[in-house]
């Protein structure tokens, strides 16, 4: 049983060593390829059937070493969502499809979540609210799920960071799940790393580098999204319930709040939410100068940072001073790279003005 | 119709280093303001006193009252030095007249507390100068937005600053330069003759301080590889590793001067009164009082083709862009045209940059300020009218104007 939490991650890790060469030539020729233009920080055409890969090697790696019969995370059913939402992504990868089909798509699997009794059950606290009303509970899991998939989509933006942060955000779900006496749970998260490292040793390169694409950060959106729900659940009537519910939170945090602040500046400047612009966590990381490396692992850090902190207050005073705490963080944080972003701005600009020749 | 005659009013003059005036251009702009805006007003000016010791203090200087801080007026004890100055100022002036943002955070309280009216300079574009490190930089991007947003007037010394400041906040600064009619063309003495025998000739001046903003060392490299004329250089050489090296470089070489910083006003003016061409590197810090100071004296000028240089001398003078740009210029150089170019700039600043002018457009600014309640907005009023609205009557148009 043991050697199980081993060899799975070894396993996904392994075939995506065997898969990658051939996924990225396959990319090239069917023409689903990531090209460049303003908005996206690369210069070349990058193949991008990262993400299926990573959804094959794991699911083989688990048909592998998952005992047949467990009905890990109601793990048949949920599958068969996420293999929909693969395909999907892939179908955007190439033809780019409309934004409301997508989001439909979504608000669909969400409601198929719910069905098989994956809910947001109860605030356990947060703001001292707990039990849930009936239709307040679909509403906010419907709402949850759809906004986790589609601000982790928006955090696929430079090298490393999506699959930095699932690394991170299953290293945490892992550990809790053992804690709340999940191990199969925990199984498929490490298998998911295996995947992911073996991802980012081709993403991180020069030569061979590929995207995980709108497929790679639609389903590792989901997943996490789908487990986080799942592991409050399953620790609701357990000494843990806290430390889950805010471990899972610090993990979504990031992605979600980074793409609610996006959004609120471009409302504010009068644009549309969904207009295109950089001003993303990634973007303002860069503009300080940092590699595209360097501003993932810095990204991965601060959530880190945040999770430390969470922890910290939740044992001094509680979920909701916690949560409130990791907001003030991330406020400071997210201004003070944004004040440099402004300032860089101007700089330019006031150079484009000073050499205009009369 | 404007109105031009007030009663007398209290005008605190905030941010200089104080008077007798002997640093720099908003030294010498206070000076003149106390003998000219002094007539009309009350001012009282704050000194800075790090610079002038206990034993030469004076109470009052040429009409206006003095009161000393124990700070220095420039780097990091600004801040104090500003924001100190402001709040005593609160309790008896009626204006104040604040030159440089570094006491720009405690103008919101001015504001929602008092209603003491607030002109604020804004200087050149500060954050943006290396000579600041990044902290600073950051406090001074922030401090010009507060200065900007809670004074009643705020005062650029160049148009193009004012392109910038309404691009950014969408409201129209007032542009008030330097004056340089305290210069003189003195005429060449023997004595200075024996002294610096490349009087007897042409030759091209320039006197700076000595920063890698001011391109010296592509002024000393082109003058170098030229034999058209020597170049004279005065500034101050050894303050910074940058000077050092430079001086060392160029000491020897026989068509180039380099002089120590001179403090003596006649002597400078003799030195460039003289010139056959004035070489002004400046990239940065909007209206330069030097710039402005050639001009009036009548020399021609190659000056580093940026906004402010051009904006300074309405087009009229030469530009270069690059060192290979700037060698040419040289050398294709013709002594008629540069006549003709001279008394041209010269028309410009006694035009433009009279001290009497200068504090005569102040006077004006504070009978505003006193007036006036809200700034101008730069941004057109049918921006805000609905685009249906607009197409009904017939000027849709209008909604494609996006300079601001």
């Amino acid at each position: 049983m043991n050697t199980l939490f081993f060899i799975s991650p070894l396993a996904s890790f392994l075939f995506m060593l065997l898969f990658i060469p051939i996924m990225r030539k396959a990319s090239i020729a069917v023409g689903l390829v990531d090209k460049p233009n303003f908005r996206k920080v690369h210069v070349e055409s990058i193949p991008l059937l990262g993400g299926v890969s990573i959804f094959i090697a794991t699911t083989l790696a688990l048909s592998l070493t998952l005992p047949f019969s467990q009905e890990v995370f109601v793990y048949k059913n949920t599958f068969i969502a996420v293999a929909i939402l693969l395909i999907m992504g892939v179908i955007d990868d190439r033809y780019d499809l409309r934004a409301s089909l997508k989001l439909g798509i979504q608000i669909i699997l969400a409601h198929f979540v719910y069905s098989q009794g994956i809910m947001i059950e109860s605030l356990h606290g947060i703001l001292g609210i707990y039990q849930l009303e009936g239709w307040l509970q679909y509403v906010l899991t419907i709402i949850v799920v759809a906004g986790v998939v589609n601000a982790f989509n928006l955090m696929d933006g430079i090298d490393g960071l999506a699959a930095g942060l699932a690394i991170l955000g299953f290293s945490v779900f892992a550990v809790l799940a053992f804690i709340t006496n999940q191990p199969m749970l925990a199984l498929v998260f490490i298998t998911y790393i295996g995947a992911l490292i073996a991802f980012l040793r081709f993403n991180l390169s020069s030569n061979l580098k590929i995207f995980m694409g709108d497929a790679g950060s639609l389903i590792i959106g989901f997943i996490m999204a789908v487990s986080g729900i799942q592991l409050i659940q399953n620790a609701q009537d357990t000494v843990y319930i806290f430390q889950v519910s805010l471990g899972v939170i610090a993990i979504l945090f990031v992605p979600v709040f980074d793409a609610l602040r996006v959004f609120r500046r471009r409302i504010k400047s009068g644009k549309s939410p969904f207009s295109a612009d950089r001003t993303h966590l990634h973007h303002l990381m860069l503009t300080i100068g940092l590699r595209h490396k360097m501003a993932s692992l810095g990204i991965v850090f601060m959530v880190g940072a945040l999770l430390a902190l969470g922890f910290i207050i939740l044992h001094i005073k509680g979920i909701t001073f916690a949560i409130v705490s990791m907001l003030i963080l991330f406020y400071i944080i997210s201004s003070l790279l944004q004040f440099n972003n402004k300032i860089n701005l101007w700089k330019a600009r006031i150079l484009e003005m000073e050499s205009a020749k009369a | 119709m404007i109105q031009q005659q007030i009663s007398p009013k209290k005008i605190a003059i905030i941010g200089t280093v104080g008077v007798p005036a002997n640093y720099g251009g908003f030294e010498t702009l206070t000076e003149h303001l106390i003998e000219d805006l002094g007539e009309k007003h009350e001012l009282t000016v704050y000194c800075s006193g790090k610079k002038y010791p206990k034993s030469e203090r004076k109470s009052t200087y040429k009409g206006a009252k003095l009161k000393y801080l124990p700070f220095d007026a420039n780097g990091v004890q600004s801040i104090p030095y500003d924001s100190l100055s402001i709040i005593h100022a609160l309790f008896f002036a009626d204006v104040l007249l604040i030159l440089g943002v570094a006491g720009a955070w405690i103008l919101p309280l001015v504001r929602l507390f008092t209603n003491k009216k607030i002109i604020i300079s804004i200087d050149g574009v500060e954050w943006k100068r290396d000579k600041w490190n990044t902290l600073a930089k950051w406090y001074l991007f922030w401090a010009e937005g507060i200065a900007v947003k809670y004074s009643h007037i705020d005062i650029s010394d160049n148009e193009a600053i004012q392109d910038y400041t309404a691009a950014r906040y969408g409201t129209l600064s007032r542009i008030i330069e330097y004056g340089a009619d305290h210069t003189l063309k003195v005429p060449v003495s023997a004595e200075a003759l024996e002294k610096y025998n490349f009087l007897n000739h042409p030759y091209a001046f320039k006197v700076c301080r000595i920063e890698p903003e001011n391109n010296v060392h592509w002024i000393l490299e082109a003058f170098s590889l030229t034999s058209k004329m020597p170049l004279v250089m005065v500034g101050n050489w050894d303050k910074s590793e940058y000077g050092k090296a430079l001086k060392a470089k160029y000491n020897q070489h026989p068509n180039i001067y380099i002089l120590d910083p001179i403090y003596d006003q006649h002597k400078l003016d003799l030195l460039r009164s003289k010139a056959s061409l004035y070489v002004h590197g400046h990239t940065a810090g909007g209206t330069n009082p030097s710039l402005v100071e050639a001009m009036y004296l009548g020399l021609p000028i190659l000056a580093f083709g940026v906004s402010y240089n051009m904006v300074t001398t309405e087009n009229r003078a030469q530009y270069f862009y690059s060192l290979e740009n700037l060698i040419e210029s040289i050398n294709n150089l013709n002594m008629a045209d540069l006549e003709v170019m001279g008394k041209e700039l010269e028309k410009i600043a006694k035009r433009r940059y009279t001290w009497s002018h200068i504090a005569f457009k102040y006077h004006l600014l504070v009978i505003e300020a006193l007036a006036s309640s809200q700034k101008v907005n730069v941004v057109p009023k049918t921006t805000a009218i609905p685009y249906q609205e607009l197409l009904g009557l017939g000027h849709a148009h209008l909604k494609t104007v996006d300079s601001f």
